[in-house]
Parts: C-alpha cells; sequence; structure tokens
C-alpha cells in the first residue's frame, strides 16, 4: 500500500499530522497544502551528498499572508509541528527549497510577492518574501526609476529577501547585502508580529532609512535563523550612476593571487574601487560555458596542465579579477588612472576594459552582474561535470594576498584528495574575503557522492583547524559548522531559542540551533 | 514552436507490456489522459532516438506533439509558461544539468506535479541512472535496467523513494517472457516517459528503493550527463 505521507515530522503522531493538516487546509484553502509526493517533489531536490530521504518534507503549505502565515504558526504550536520557512526556495548548493531535516513542514512564501514600496529619491523598498530579483528589476524598470538592484548568481530567480536573511552576496558596491538592508517585519513562534528598528514605532516613516532603532539592534538575529519568520524586509538600492566602467585584470599564475589581493586590497579600502570584487580561477571562468570531458578524463581531479590549457583556449587568465567603476566620467577618469598605476606598480596583470571584451560573454555575464542586471550564466557550472551534485564550500579569510594563497593550497591539497576539481572564486570585501568553492560531483555515481561528503567534511575541519570558519553553511553540515563555532556560541542561541521558541517550531536546527 | 507528427513504432507498447514488470496496483490504475499537446523539451545533445521514441508514443495516442528544443533560460520560462496556462498539459523532457536545475526552478508552484525524475550520466565506460520512485512511474527502473542489462552494458540504476532510504538488491531473475526490446535505454525512456504524459502507463504504489548493476562492456569514450522527467499541469 502507499503510504499516506512520504515522511512525518519527528515526534509528530500521525493521528496529529492529519489534524494539523485539515487545519492548515482549512486556513490556507486545498490548493495551497500539499502532502502528494508528484507535488513535493520539488521541495525534495537538494544537490547534496547525502540521501534526499534525510531531507524529504511531510508536506508544504503555501501563505499568502501575514495574517496566514500566524495562523500556520498557531497550529503548529497546538501540534508541534515543525515548519522550514523559504521564499523563492533558490538556496541551490545549499539545501535549494528542502528543509533541513526530514518530516519538515515546508512553508513556502512565494504567494507573498508584493512589492510594497519603492521610493526613488530615499532609494529604498520593501519587499515581501516570495518577491524575485526579476520581479524588482523589472518594476524599477517600468517606472524608469534611476535604481540599481544587487543581486547574487542566480539573480532572476532569487528574491532578495531569502538572500539578505541568508546572508547572500552580490557583485556592486551593494553586494554586501545585509548590510544594505534596513527593517525586517518578523511573525515571532509566538504569532505576535515584530517590526525590527524604527518599524517598532506606530506611523514611522524612518523603517528603511535608519537602521538601528532603539535598544539592542535584533535585525541580525533573523539572519541565517530559526528564530522568527521574516515576512517583509526593507533594502537599501543603489542610485544610478551616471557612467559606469566595467574591466578585468587577468592573471597568467596561480601565484599571482598574492599580487592580485594585495594590489586590490589598497584600491577597496579607499573605495576607489567600490564593488564586491570578484577573482574568479580558471576553471570557474571556463566550467560556465565549457564540458569537463572535453579537457580531461583521467581519473582524480582536473590537472593544471589541463586547465591551463583550457584557460589558453577560451582566452581567460588562470585569476580574473572583475571590478567596476562607478561615478561621473570625470570621477571614473580620475579612478582608472590609480587603477591602472597600481597595476603596473605591482609588475603582474593586464588590465582589459569593455571596449576590448565587449563580445566576450563571459566578460558580459560579470559586467551584468556588477550592475545589478538579470542572468541565469551560473547555472552553467552544473554542466562541467554533470550528475546533479553541488555543494557551495566558503570559508572567509583576511583580504590579503598570503591569506588566500594559503587557502588555495589548503582546498586544492584537499579536493585533489577526493578527485574534486577546483572550482572558486574570492569575492572581496574591504577586509575580508569570501572563498567559494563549488565542491561539483555525480550524484548518480555512488563513490563519487561518498567521495565529496568526505570531501566537504575534511574541508570543514582542515580549514577550521587553522582558524578559517564558513560565512554559510548547507543543510547537510550546518550541525558540524555549528559545532566549530564552538559551545559558547551555541549555549547563547539555544538560550535564545528557548525564549523565543519554546515547542521548537520554526526550522529546528536551522544553523544548529534546536530547542 | 513546431508540430512534428511521427509513425507509430510497431511493437513498443507490446515490448513494454512484456517486459514483466510486477508491482502492486492501487484502486486508480491509470492516470487521467491528458487532453491537451505534450510538449517534448529536449537538449540539442540528446540521443536523438529518446524523442523519436517518446514523439512515436504520442502519435500513437493520438496527443498532438510540441517538439521544442531547449536553448536558454527564457525558452524554459515560455516552456512552463505554456505548461501552466491550462490545466492537463504536460512536458515531457531531456536535459542537461543546468537547464534541468532552472526548470526544476521555474515549475515549483504548487499547480504543476512531477510525474517522473531521473538523472542520466555515463563516464568512464558504465553508465548511471538514477530515478526518484513516484507512483506514477513505477516501473521504469527496472525497465531501464532490463535493458540495459540485454544490451551487455556495464551499468547501475538506482530508484530512490522521497521519503525512504535505498536498499540494494541484486538484479532478479527476469521471467522468462521478459522482452527487453533491444531498441536502447533512451528509446526505452522515451517511450516509457511519453506513455506517462500520455496517461497509459499504469500508476502503481512506488517502486521499493533499489539498485540494479550490470557488468558488461561499453564502448569507450562516451559521456554525457542528462536528466529525463515529465510535468503535469
Amino acid at each position: 500500500m502507499a503510504e499516506k505521507y512520504i515522511a512525518l515530522p519527528a515526534g509528530v503522531s500521525e493521528r496529529d499530522f492529519d489534524a494539523a493538516i485539515a487545519e492548515f487546509r482549512a486556513a490556507l484553502g486545498d490548493d495551497n497544502v500539499y502532502t502528494e509526493a508528484d507535488r513535493l517533489a520539488a521541495y525534495g531536490k537538494i544537490m547534496l551528498p547525502v540521501p534526499d530521504a534525510e531531507h524529504a518534507p511531510s508536506a508544504a503549505i503555501s501563505p499568502r499572508s501575514v495574517e496566514q502565515v500566524q495562523r500556520c504558526v498557531a497550529i503548529c504550536n497546538k501540534y508541534r509541528v515543525p515548519v522550514w520557512p523559504i521564499s523563492t526556495g533558490k538556496n541551490l548548493g545549499y539545501g535549494s527549497a528542502a528543509p533541513g531535516n526530514r518530516g519538515q513542514v515546508v512553508m513556502d512564501l512565494r504567494l507573498m510577492n508584493r512589492i510594497l514600496e519603492v521610493d526613488a529619491d530615499l532609494c529604498t523598498a520593501l519587499v515581501e518574501p516570495g518577491v524575485t530579483y526579476q520581479q524588482l528589476y523589472d518594476y524599477i524598470a517600468e517606472r524608469k526609476l534611476p535604481l540599481w538592484l544587487s543581486c547574487p548568481a542566480p539573480s532572476a530567480i532569487a528574491g532578495p529577501l531569502g538572500n539578505t536573511v541568508d546572508r547572500g552576496v552580490g557583485y556592486t558596491p551593494y553586494g554586501e547585502h545585509f548590510l544594505f538592508s534596513c527593517g525586517m517585519e518578523v511573525v515571532m513562534p509566538t504569532g505576535e508580529v515584530l517590526r525590527t528598528g524604527m518599524g517598532s514605532l506606530p506611523n514611522s516613516n524612518t523603517w528603511q532609512v535608519f537602521k538601528w532603532g532603539f535598544g539592542p539592534y535584533l535585525d541580525g538575529i533573523f539572519t541565517q535563523s530559526n528564530f522568527g519568520i521574516v515576512t517583509k524586509l526593507g533594502l537599501w538600492l543603489m542610485p544610478a550612476p551616471p557612467a559606469f566602467k566595467s574591466f578585468v585584470i587577468r592573471y597568467e599564475d596561480e601565484a599571482d593571487i598574492v599580487a592580485a589581493v594585495e594590489t586590490l586590497r589598497p584600491l577597496r579600502m579607499a573605495n576607489i574601487i567600490p564593488n564586491a570584487v570578484v577573482i574568479s580561477h580558471a576553471l570557474w571562468e571556463c566550467g560556465t560555458v565549457a564540458k569537463r570531458a572535453d579537457y580531461f578524463t583521467g581519473p582524480g581531479s582536473i590537472t593544471d596542465a589541463a586547465v591551463a590549457r583550457m584557460a589558453r583556449d577560451r582566452n581567460v587568465g588562470i585569476w580574473n579579477l572583475y571590478a567596476g567603476l562607478y561615478g561621473s566620467p570625470e570621477q571614473i577618469e580620475v579612478n582608472w588612472k590609480i587603477i591602472q598605476g597600481a597595476v603596473k606598480a605591482s609588475g603582474r596583470g593586464e588590465i582589459l576594459t569593455a571596449e576590448q571584451l565587449d563580445r566576450d560573454p563571459v566578460f558580459k555575464y560579470r559586467s551584468d552582474l556588477m550592475q545589478g542586471k538579470m542572468n541565469v550564466k551560473e547555472f552553467g557550472l552544473y554542466n562541467w561535470r554533470g550528475g546533479g551534485g553541488s555543494c557551495w564550500f566558503a570559508p572567509v579569510s583576511q583580504a590579503r594576498g598570503v591569506e588566500a594563497k594559503k587557502q588555495l593550497a589548503m582546498a586544492k591539497t584537499i579536493l585533489d584528495r577526493y578527485g574534486i576539481d577546483y572550482v572558486a572564486e574570492f569575492i572581496v570585501g574591504w577586509r575580508d574575503m569570501h572563498h567559494i568553492i563549488d565542491v561539483l560531483y555525480d550524484r548518480t555515481d555512488a563513490a563519487q557522492t561518498k567521495a565529496a561528503n568526505d570531501c566537504f567534511t575534511e574541508l570543514l575541519r582542515e580549514f577550521a583547524a587553522e582558524g578559517y570558519g564558513v560565512y554559510r553553511a548547507n543543510t547537510a553540515f550546518q550541525e558540524e559548522v555549528a559545532n566549530l563555532y564552538g559551545d559558547v556560541k551555541r549555549d547563547v542561541n539555544q538560550k535564545i531559542k528557548r525564549a523565543l521558541d519554546p515547542n521548537g517550531i520554526i526550522a529546528p536546527g536551522k544553523s544548529g540551533i534546536w530547542v | 514552436m513546431t508540430l512534428g507528427r511521427r509513425s507509430f513504432a510497431a511493437g513498443a507498447l507490446a515490448g513494454v507490456a512484456a517486459a514483466g514488470i510486477r508491482t502492486q496496483a492501487v484502486a486508480a490504475p491509470f492516470s487521467p489522459v491528458a487532453p491537451d499537446p505534450v510538449m517534448l523539451l529536449v537538449d540539442p545533445g540528446a540521443p536523438p532516438a529518446f524523442m523519436a521514441a517518446a514523439a512515436g508514443i504520442l502519435a500513437a495516442s493520438r496527443r498532438s506533439v510540441i517538439e521544442r528544443r531547449a536553448g536558454d533560460g527564457p525558452r524554459l520560462a515560455e516552456s512552463v509558461a505554456w505548461l501552466g496556462a491550462r490545466p492537463g498539459r504536460r512536458i515531457v523532457g531531456l536535459l542537461n544539468d543546468a537547464d534541468a536545475v532552472l526548470l526544476d526552478q521555474l515549475t515549483r508552484d504548487g499547480a504543476i506535479r512531477c510525474l517522473s525524475s531521473a538523472q542520466h550520466c555515463e563516464s568512464a565506460g558504465a553508465s548511471r541512472h538514477r530515478i526518484t520512485a513516484l507512483s506514477s512511474n513505477a516501473g521504469l527502473a527496472r525497465l531501464l535496467a532490463v535493458e540495459l542489462a540485454a544490451a551487455g552494458t556495464n551499468f547501475s540504476v538506482a530508484s530512490e523513494a522521497p521519503g525512504t532510504p535505498r536498499m540494494t538488491a541484486p538484479l532478479p531473475k527476469l521471467p522468462d517472457q521478459a522482452d527487453p526490446g533491444g531498441r536502447g535505454w533512451e528509446d526505452t525512456l522515451g517511450r516509457v516517459l511519453a506513455m506517462i504524459a500520455a496517461g497509459s502507463w499504469p500508476t502503481r504504489a512506488p517502486d521499493v528503493p533499489s539498485a540494479f548493476h550490470g557488468r558488461g562492456e561499453n564502448s569507450g569514450t562516451k559521456t554525457f550527463a542528462l536528466r529525463s522527467f515529465v510535468f503535469a499541469s
């Protein structure tokens, strides 16, 4: 006999779950509550090197309003049913739309998709969780507002609220997304609605302009956490600059990462280069358009020689530093001279501009991202090796060349041990770098899947031993990552969780936080 | 968008029926017949046998076929918009991983159902197939295994149910009357997915999670990674 449910939430009887589902249906309508396997299949795709069953949902529910979210929260508390909230559900390589643990109910907030306000003078916006970057981009374009977005690589289909509360990043001067958010509305586990910052004051018109409000700054505890369900988020949008100039600095050797970072850091900190810069390895550059089998069919990781050949074929550097200048033509001209001088003084790197590379699709992709334009080209990485496996390993480092070199060597050594290729880039902030590595593997190959799991475990352990933590974790490894940040942090998080969510109904286990 | 009709491949249905699939039937044995056209959405590099077989089955079931080659994001978005425009429509496809991931994201809207999903890869002389076991595609994993075994190739076929962990099982003894068809796994896959879309593949309880393996020889250097699927509105 077919089972009624794919899975049940831990600790919830089938009878109680039946009752909860009936109440969800009464609150949301039958069309917005799914328990059938063919409708839940979309919420079970994880790309991670663990069995799908570990992240199988018991159901998915789609509320349309804050009031419906509150009703769902009440039902969850009544029956102790845990929910896993998602916004647009595009956390690809971090767990996608699947719940963090088997049997949780996915609360899909995609139907809450209103752009509530865009203020072109103050350059702010207020959005709901289901709003996509494409939707916001189109809204701005239709009204000819002089505003730019900052989006992550999956841009068009991802959402600003979800990306920001997971502390994702983009590639413009507003690329540190959480930094450029302002004000949240949160449905608490008790069902109360909290507005953070100046939003707590009735009739406030400064909710989206002043971050801190009064007293403790609470926005942070609702990011990468399970302390509440964010139902609105304020964003700061970049005023469209009068002019923009994109360029790439190509470096021939892997060792040039030192020169690249040391040249870039002072320019970033002085805001000469104002955007979140990407230093992309050749394998990432080429991996979006090339097939691994065309360059390497041997066992183990792709060799440096094969990567070098591919880079020559595709006319990219071993490192490719993408940056942009924003401002008036006069400002850009001044800063451009400074950059040219700095690169010349370093003795390494070749600068190429949009005028020289206008037809290069890889350059155009990067240039578009630096302007907050929508595209989905990065998905091409999934064709590099094929087989549907991808999980991001993303440690943070200081913005120092020697640190980048050290992390590069560590990563390649460990990846090579497991036959995984180094597909990576550094995203450079003012003082930090996010070292983003895509562990790509074939999920149809059991041996490769195990290797990817073992590799990820070793990467976490070895990098942590050197003091390097990740800035974000996928749902299969969030427990291990939480352990690496120590007992005191776990205890504090748990105390907050117990105080705010005593029944443990919101995303239990997210970031290793449990009641 | 083009319309195409292919001649009915004689014996296709007979070959499938004779494979001796034994699973437990549920009370409602057949999915509703799709009254609308079926779209075939295929990667330009996909094996031609897949599309030919699928189109043949759909023609035999008197479904008009919209054949579309996947190309880019906007084309995929248009295809999903077509699917969602009317209930009863189906998309049958075989795409590369990047397009398949994007399509997954575009079809997650509650109104669209996944009737079949599978990953197919070949490299280093072995093909591997990983199928999500659903009631709509019950029997697909075993049939692919039969076809691959009959071809004497090196392969694995794994069937995973979304809610239960995977178990391994040896390749079962084939019934005497099993007819592997001998047309290749791509043809078999195309036929079965088309039958699912057309409503002529019986729904049953999902396959028990299992894994089939065959040891044989694959000719040299073929490499591919593709995702197959059937979506329904």
